[in-house]
């Protein structure tokens, strides 16, 4: 590989000094020059401590992948993504928690309520943070709902396309070129603990109907500005689980729309757990609203001859 | 069977060690993005030891691994193509050459492989060496190595660009030398 003598100037190479959008030079040789030696001086430079924590989160990843004890199951590695879709379930069956608190604070939240049963389909941006020491993983993903059992989670930041999906007819899971479907008779092998996870509690509006009650104490808070909504300012709700366990949000705080009630923040902590890791914080933002099409929630429409 | 998870481990881990430097290096060639990096690194890894009964024993590892992690990397394209560099087919194949040339260096480990680009840094300038330090050591951008020299962050990048020109330069002869 020999150096191109006449480059095409400074900003060719932007990506690799400052991170900005990469136009390449349309020499070949010259940008395989770059790249390479631009990786060979990162690794070069990389601290033992560095070096050392990126094989920690690989072994990590392993450990995760193993079978989970009482399951007899194999994880499958998706433990981050898992929870980033246990938590947008848990988003999704807000509506039920909500219309069984004491009727003194949850007027403002009855309305809520009906908006969730309106017509239309909503999507959410969620955000999802683990805290372990020094280190902290985020995973993001978006979360498209119209009711409790018609939705699609896809992990936006997964290096393969994933997907979550249920309607009325069947579960669906895309990972890949890969599909897998309740309706397909099979049990959902190794990935049936996500769904089992899922459907256990926060997919089944009515089970949630049944134990959430009577679970978190709950306050309305001052009115503040809702983030991301600048001059709007609402009173956000705080409920807190009495008795911390391990399928349950510690603490769930949401911002509805001061006119239209609807969601349009929610803040959950979740607990500490194996699955979980360390402190963890999930946030969702309403990113839009559109009219309901049956197939958004079908998976034919993500992954076209999938297997 | 008692005690095979453990062993398992051990035998990932060994796996893990034997193959990251090159990995990883390749890696941070197509990807800019540290985050997206280390997703693909863990990835490629762990889908290539679930796949471990594909591998052909006949053939050398190293380009295997690689040949998963540049499938990730192309299937991250298709979703987040501000993140990742347009890699075409050419350049994919030039740095393939390009690591897999320091690879056959003799030598421990990937670190130890390295000391080749350690002799052509200590050939640099002063100045370039600093250049080098700040951007790579420090993780200064351009944009701020230019703030605390006084220049415009387009004269930095450009010098930075011939440096790590002259460093392949350097780089490239010592391989020469090193060739078995």
């Amino acid at each position: 590989m020999k150096e191109n003598p006449n480059p095409d100037g400074p900003r060719a190479f932007e990506w690799i000094d400052d991170f900005v959008v990469p136009p390449m030079t349309g020499n070949p040789f010259e940008d395989a020059d770059q790249q390479f030696v631009h990786g060979l001086l990162t690794s070069y430079f990389e601290s033992d401590d560095e070096r050392e924590n990126r094989i920690s989160r690989v072994l990590a990843r392993f450990d995760n992948d193993q079978p989970a004890p009482g399951f007899g199951l194999k994880n499958s590695g998706m433990s981050r993504w898992i929870t980033l879709s246990t938590a947008a379930m848990i988003i999704l069956c807000l509506s039920s928690w909500i219309c069984f608190q004491p009727s003194e604070a949850l007027a403002a939240l009855s309305r809520t309520l009906k908006t969730v049963e309106q017509n239309v389909t909503r999507i959410y941006e969620v955000r999802a943070e683990s805290r372990t020491g020094q280190s902290i993983a985020s995973r993001r993903a978006l979360l498209t709902t119209h009711s409790g059992n018609e939705f699609v989670v896809e992990i936006t930041d997964s290096p393969v396309q994933t997907l979550i999906g249920s309607n009325s007819k069947e579960q669906w899971v895309v990972r890949g070129e890969r599909l897998w479907r309740s309706s397909d008779g099979n049990p959902f092998r190794p990935r049936e603990l996500l769904l089992h996870l899922m459907t256990a509690r926060q997919m089944n509006l009515n089970a949630m109907l049944t134990q959430i009650p009577g679970n978190y104490d709950i306050e309305v808070l001052p009115a503040q500005t809702i983030p991301g909504y600048e001059d709007l300012k609402t009173n956000p709700l705080l409920a807190t689980l009495k008795t911390p366990n391990l399928r349950n949000p510690e603490t769930i705080k949401f911002w509805p729309h001061p006119i239209t009630r609807v969601a349009v923040r929610l803040e959950l902590t979740m607990p500490r757990t194996l699955l979980f890791g360390g402190s963890n914080t999930i946030v969702a933002d309403l990113k839009d609203e559109q009219p309901f099409a049956p197939e958004t929630f079908e998976h034919s429409t993500y992954c076209i001859g999938c297997e | 069977l008692p005690g095979l998870s453990d062993r398992n481990r051990k035998l990932f881990e060994l796996f893990v060690r034997e193959n990251e430097g090159a990995l990883i290096t390749y890696l941070r060639s197509l990807v800019r993005d540290p985050g997206l990096v280390d997703d693909l690194f863990q990835e490629t890894l762990v889908t290539a030891w679930r796949r471990f009964d594909d591998f052909d024993t006949s053939r050398p590892l190293a380009p295997w691994l690689r040949g998963i992690a540049l499938n990730l990397v192309r299937n991250s394209r298709r979703k987040r193509a501000g993140d990742l560099l347009q890699i075409g087919d050419q350049v994919a194949m030039f740095i393939e050459q390009a690591v897999a040339k320091v690879e056959v260096v003799e030598a421990d480990n990937w670190r130890d492989r390295l000391a080749i680009l350690s002799h052509c840094v200590d050939t640099l300038t002063t100045r370039s060496k600093s250049l080098i330090r700040w951007r790579y050591s420090d993780g200064k951008t351009a944009t701020q190595i230019a703030s605390r020299l006084d220049e415009s962050p387009a004269s930095v990048r450009k010098q930075l660009q011939r440096i790590r020109a002259t460093l392949l330069e350097c780089i490239a002869q010592r391989l020469g030398e090193a060739a078995p």
